[in-house]
């Protein structure tokens, strides 16, 4: 039997800053030659002996299997701890945990993609995903949404992400400073509803960021024709082990960190606490 | 009766103790003040069969209150270790709803993603349960339709039920009749034993009085009633202490954290045993908790046994143990509450 607790070691190749409180960390596993297989929308386990695990989003692109991405906001003491972890770093790696973006199920359709703040890192992988497929997939539409520009994530790759065939980027920010230059929208990210022009005709929708923004950014689907099995989105819950064990993330009879973290928005809405 | 079952005469129970204790540990309820204990029995101890319950069940020789599960050096990197045992433990004197509840933990400790170290010691432990004759007030396992005050062959590697002056021993594995092979110690089982048996079952089955009905309709029952005035009412008498929790034995819930040594570069991996009924239980990073009122805690653990179990794991989530409502000191009751909902007495 194996030992699903034991976290792999691996090896911190680079490190990116993404934001004032959150960086992106290139990971390869420690042996050599060690692959690493994961679907859009999984995250890890990632273990810091002393100071615990957590679960983490992986954030790069899936037909990269040689290293992976996490992109982690500094806001618990595991994630302020990794603040200071460098190129060279060890640490621990279990996974990959959980369900996917519906890859699969949106092939053939458009695509819209709903993220707010640091939401954008569980979807990033789908995002290049499609790119990589690009023939499969319909019209795809980006509706990133943060509270201010300097809260945005992976700001340097929209330019290429807006350049991909039948691809749009639409930003909106809650706030922008008096003296910013600021050429997108404000608001919050329901507002890019009216400016992308979204229909349901042959859509899927994926949505990632806090729990209330993704009540209002599904309710505000609903209210523009969509129907609840036609959205994904991704929970956010407490976990410690990762695999259906520990109990923390339980929602009526799921395990977030297995059945999850992706579910249907109609499967989703039958939960009790929820913000949904 | 078949030939792995036999009789003890309860003069002889200290002589078959002491060649149980020259090969197994052996794990038994003894009193502990007001209560009892499931408790490693020590030479010349003398275990309390006649019980009605322990404070905490058997699951702690499975899933402990702390484990650990590696230790590691900062610098190169964690190693596990599993605990080794020179001799199997037998846990003694188990009672048919908390044997139940081990078979539910199989469960939730197996699956496609087993729990290692879960296994290691349920492979290592030998069930011997008895028949329950002493049930009380609290206890509701007769709710259940394969429930009750005893066992129906499987969840024990042996079976006791006791007769009096003396007991009857069945064996439920290979493992169980390996327990009862000493010659000289045991007698033959006779009809008449066989009928005090049946008695004795009748007599306990009708000293259990609480009850939840309708147990196949109840995941739709409570989902109509979510809303129901009781859960506010009760929500206000719980203080959050999580007795229900860890006395229970289906929980299985448990927190991961590292225990650093002095030098802050060796340290331990561990788990303890954690309460939904904490506050903190299902917060977030961020501050948010999507179980920050009571009202919503108390809920989720009871929706949790009696609602979401079958679904998530193909069994029940209670076997009716009663221990959630004796040990709380807020008088919070599901058995009693389910009888609110419904406008009924409890005594059905």
């Amino acid at each position: 039997m194996l030992n699903l607790y034991m976290p792999l070691k691996a090896k911190i190749i680079e490190v990116k800053k993404q934001t004032h409180d959150t960086k992106t960390f290139t990971i390869r596993l420690f042996e050599n030659g060690s692959k690493f297989g994961f679907k859009p929308g999984q995250f890890n386990m990632v273990s810091l002996p002393g100071f615990g695990e957590a679960p983490i989003s992986i954030s790069s692109d899936p037909y990269n299997n040689e290293t992976f991405d996490h992109t982690i906001r500094f806001v618990g003491s595991l994630t302020n701890a990794m603040e200071s972890f460098r190129e060279g770093d060890i640490i621990g790696i279990r996974g990959a945990y959980g369900s996917s973006w519906p890859v699969d199920e949106a092939k053939g359709k458009n695509v819209i993609v709903v993220a707010g703040g640091i939401g954008l890192a569980p979807i990033r992988p789908f995002i290049l995903q499609m790119f990589h497929d690009r023939k499969s997939y319909g019209k795809i539409q980006i509706l990133y949404g943060a509270r201010g520009s300097g809260e945005m994530l992976f700001t340097d790759e929209f330019e290429r992400w807006g350049r991909q065939p039948d691809t749009e980027v639409h930003l909106t920010v809650d706030r922008v400073a008096p003296d910013e230059n600021w050429e997108h929208n404000k608001g919050v990210v329901t507002v890019l509803y009216e400016i992308a022009r979204i229909d349901p005709e042959n859509t899927v929708v994926v949505i990632c960021g806090p729990e209330i923004m993704m009540r209002f950014a599904s309710r505000g689907l609903l209210k523009k024709g969509f129907y609840g099995p036609q959205i994904y989105l991704s929970l956010e819950r407490r976990m410690k082990c990762g695999i259906g064990k520990c109990g923390h993330c339980q929602l009526g009879g799921c395990f977030v960190c297995k059945h999850g973290p992706v579910f249907r928005y109609d499967q989703a809405r039958e939960f009790h606490d929820t913000l949904l | 009766m078949e030939k792995d079952a036999v009789i003890l005469l309860k003069s002889k129970v200290r002589h078959w103790l002491d060649l149980l204790l020259e090969k197994y540990v052996v794990c038994a309820p003894v009193k502990n003040k007001a209560d009892y204990k499931f408790t490693e029995l020590e030479p010349g101890m003398e275990p309390c069969l006649s019980y009605t319950r322990t404070l905490i069940p058997p699951k702690k020789y499975l899933h402990p209150q702390q484990e650990t599960l590696f230790s590691y050096k900062r610098t190169d990197g964690m190693e596990a270790q599993l605990p080794e045992f020179e001799k199997k433990t037998v846990v003694l004197g188990v009672h048919p709803c908390d044997a139940r509840a081990i078979q539910i933990y199989d469960v939730v400790f197996g699956g496609d993603l087993p729990d290692i170290y879960y296994w290691h010691r349920r492979k290592n432990t030998i069930i011997v349960a008895i028949s329950c004759t002493e049930p009380d007030e609290n206890c509701f396992c007769m709710s259940f339709s394969d429930c009750g005050p005893t066992l129906d062959k499987k969840g024990y590697d042996l079976l006791l039920t006791d007769l009096g002056d003396r007991y009857v021993m069945e064996a439920g594995s290979l493992e169980g009749s390996m327990l009862i092979q000493h010659p000289g110690l045991f007698d033959r089982v006779t009809d008449a034993d066989i009928q005090a048996k049946g008695r004795a079952l009748e007599i306990a089955k009708l000293r259990v009085r609480s009850k939840i009905p309708d147990i196949k309709g109840l995941p739709a029952f409570l989902e109509r009633h979510y809303e129901h005035d009781v859960w506010a009412k009760e929500a206000k008498k719980c203080v959050s202490c999580g007795a229900c929790t860890m006395t229970c034995p289906t929980c299985f819930c448990y927190h991961m954290e590292d225990f650093n040594r002095f030098n802050l570069s060796e340290g331990e991996r561990v788990r303890i045993w954690d309460s939904c009924q904490l506050f903190d239980f299902a917060e977030v990073a961020m501050g948010e908790n999507f179980r920050r009122d009571r009202e919503a805690r108390l809920k989720w653990r009871i929706y949790h046994k009696l609602a979401y179990w079958p679904e998530q794991f193909g069994t029940l989530g209670c076997t009716g143990c009663g221990r959630c409502a004796h040990y709380c000191m807020a008088d919070i009751d599901m058995t009693r509450s389910m009888a609110e909902i419904r406008g009924e007495s409890i005594y059905a």
